[in-house]
């Protein structure tokens, strides 16, 4: 059987960049209702530690924020084929802000999983706090019910 | 001294956050140079106030997700001794446990992914792959995930801990999970000794720079101070009382930064692996000892670039730690121990400890219900941030007649040598549709 992982990135501590993190806590609490053999982490923000947890998984989902120009709230659920990374981030660092170098590096060394999928959700406000901007709180429940939908029909394609 | 010189480096590669460099040379004259730090001003003790003190150490775990581990344990100290709580012995060599893992964790990745490009002359890791050093790579990249799995085991999560609590611990490793990593630990040492004698081979590449200062961390008659011990500095020996940090880490503001810069007798300090090592290096285990001879580390070493030298020693210091630690436990055999039963009440409690980058304390006042009236963090990386100014003054001159690309890379180095932590703190990403 595959080994699926839902991974949670973000800063709970910086509003809307923590929605990963609220996203995987909400959705652990629903495990029951997901198949059994899925893994649930908090990377935080973790960066580079981030790199050997990968390797454990067949199949990755990550839960980030992503700034995609779109909607406050709205998501996407996409594979890094289908993006560019923005960031002028050259090198890397400990801590490092582009999940893409982190994930560039996994591939180098064989240990990326065969499938990398993330669900990004568009934040509005990123400066300190440690709750949600009110679009994001208002939208906890939809993005919910897709987040559980897309690992379902990605488990169903692929057991 | 070359005529006229312009660098401004924004955003130095490979250290976190956004650090400047600005250095403009005219007619053979300095006329401005400065390490500059936009970090956005932290909230982090603002947003503690109204806490209960149960969420105290949640809220700083994610402070910084390399430091997750000492923040947790340095806000659980401050914690325990506003509430009068003494933890159980076990406790205590778990936590060591811990925080070993933690250091090991930041030590390999920054001197694997980020320093190590600089000794094998490579802009960054990715070029190590596929190359003649991709065996030394892959061995450090093995190390890394050593740490990653000893900080799961002991913490529960590789990253922001889970299982450190107020008093104690939530839940503990087995014998036999012990057992195991202690084997691991043990073949690891090897590894390490294989990648010290590959960076030692190439560790004349870091700039050969001096400059006299003042080094501050914690300090122990019991051993090499990390989780517990009194605040020292090697101009003037320890002191009686950690209560009084404030008198030893005097935080400042200057106008070309917005982070905080610290200075105690001299103009700046520097906390972190050296600053360890010149305040405590006769109570390294023996392998770590032999490491550090074959690098020619001894203490007082003045040369910043030898702290990533000063890392790879305390990484092989935390692994023999952590195997004594660990024939201790098993030992005196591992107990399924609730954590202390205690009463709220108002205080004030300080916790200090050593983190990957140097001495961190927390400073909380807790009214008479555990709710948080007050808090102050002292970040190791902001203590550092004179250090790396003054380190610059000096280098300047005596590099100044190199080609620009040369002085780039010799000031960025230098910053990196710190292994600073500017902004750890958002992650989101920034992406276009193609």
């Amino acid at each position: 059987m595959k080994r699926i992982g839902v991974i949670g990135i973000g800063n709970p501590l910086r509003k809307d960049d923590g929605i990963g993190i609220v996203l995987l806590e909400k959705l652990i609490e629903k495990k029951d209702e997901l198949p059994d053999n899925i893994e649930f982490i908090d990377g935080g923000t973790g960066g580079m530690n981030i790199l050997h947890l990968l390797g454990h998984f067949d199949i990755a989902i990550i839960l980030d924020a992503v700034n995609f120009d779109g909607h406050h709230g709205e998501s996407k659920l996409f594979t890094l084929d289908e993006v560019q990374s923005q960031k002028i981030s050259l090198g890397m660092s400990t801590h490092e802000s582009d999940l893409f170098k982190v994930i560039q590096l996994s591939k180098e060394l064989k240990e990326c999983p065969d499938e990398l999928f993330i669900f990004g959700i568009q934040p509005k406000d990123i400066s300190f706090g440690s709750n949600l901007s009110s679009e994001l709180q208002h939208n906890i429940k939809p993005l919910l019910i897709r987040l559980k939908t897309e690992i379902e029909t990605i488990f169903n394609k692929k057991k | 001294m070359n005529n006229n010189v312009d660098i401004n480096l924004e955003h130095v590669t490979r250290v976190e956050g956004h650090g400047n460099i600005v250095l403009n040379v005219r007619k053979s004259k300095i006329e401005k140079l400065q390490w500059q730090v936009s970090e956005a001003p932290r909230f982090f003790e603002a947003m503690l106030r109204g806490r209960d003190y149960s969420e105290l150490r949640t809220i700083t775990s994610r402070i910084c997700g390399i430091c997750s581990i000492g923040h947790s344990l340095t806000s659980l100290k401050a914690t325990e001794d506003a509430l009068d709580i003494k933890i159980s012995e076990q406790t205590a060599m778990l936590r060591r446990l811990a925080l070993n893992a933690e250091n090991m964790q930041s030590h390999i990745l920054h001197i694997g992914y980020l320093a190590a490009p600089d000794l094998f002359g490579v802009g960054s890791v990715f070029p190590l792959v596929g190359s003649k050093n991709q065996d030394a790579l892959l061995k450090i990249v093995k190390l890394h995930r050593l740490s990653n799995e000893m900080s799961d085991l002991v913490c529960g999560r590789t990253t922001h801990p889970i299982r450190l609590i107020v008093g104690g611990f939530s839940a503990i490793p087995t014998v036999k999970q012990l057992s195991n990593l202690r084997q691991r630990l043990k073949d690891d040492l090897k590894t390490t000794k294989e990648v010290a004698n590959v960076l030692n081979s190439v560790v004349g590449n870091f700039p050969d720079f001096e400059r006299e200062t003042e080094y501050i961390g914690l300090s122990s008659n019991e051993e090499y101070a990390f989780y517990d011990g009194v605040i020292a500095s090697t101009d003037t020996g320890r002191h009686a009382n950690n209560k009084d940090y404030k008198s030893l880490m005097d935080e400042y503001v200057v106008p070309h930064s917005t982070a905080k810069h610290a200075k105690h007798k001299r103009d700046s300090y520097m906390v972190g692996a050296l600053a360890r090592f010149n305040l405590n290096s006769k109570q390294l285990h023996p392998i770590a000892k032999e490491v550090a001879k074959l690098f020619k580390l001894k203490a007082i070493n003045y040369n910043p670039f030898m702290n990533n030298i000063a890392q790879l020693v305390e990484f092989v210091h935390n692994i023999e730690d952590s195997m004594l630690l660990i024939d201790r436990l098993i030992n005196e055999g591992v107990k399924e121990e609730k954590p202390v039963v205690f009463k709220l009440k108002a205080g004030r409690g300080i916790g200090v400890a050593e983190v990957p980058r140097g001495i961190l304390v927390h400073d909380y006042t807790l009214d008479e219900k555990g709710k948080c009236v007050k808090a102050n963090c002292v970040i190791p990386t902001n203590q550092n941030h004179a250090n790396i100014q003054k380190d610059m003054e000096e280098m300047v001159p005596q590099i100044i007649d190199k080609p620009r690309k040369e002085i780039e890379l010799n000031l960025e180095m230098l910053v990196r040598a710190y292994d600073p932590c500017i902004s750890c703190s958002t992650h989101y990403l920034d992406v276009k549709f193609v």
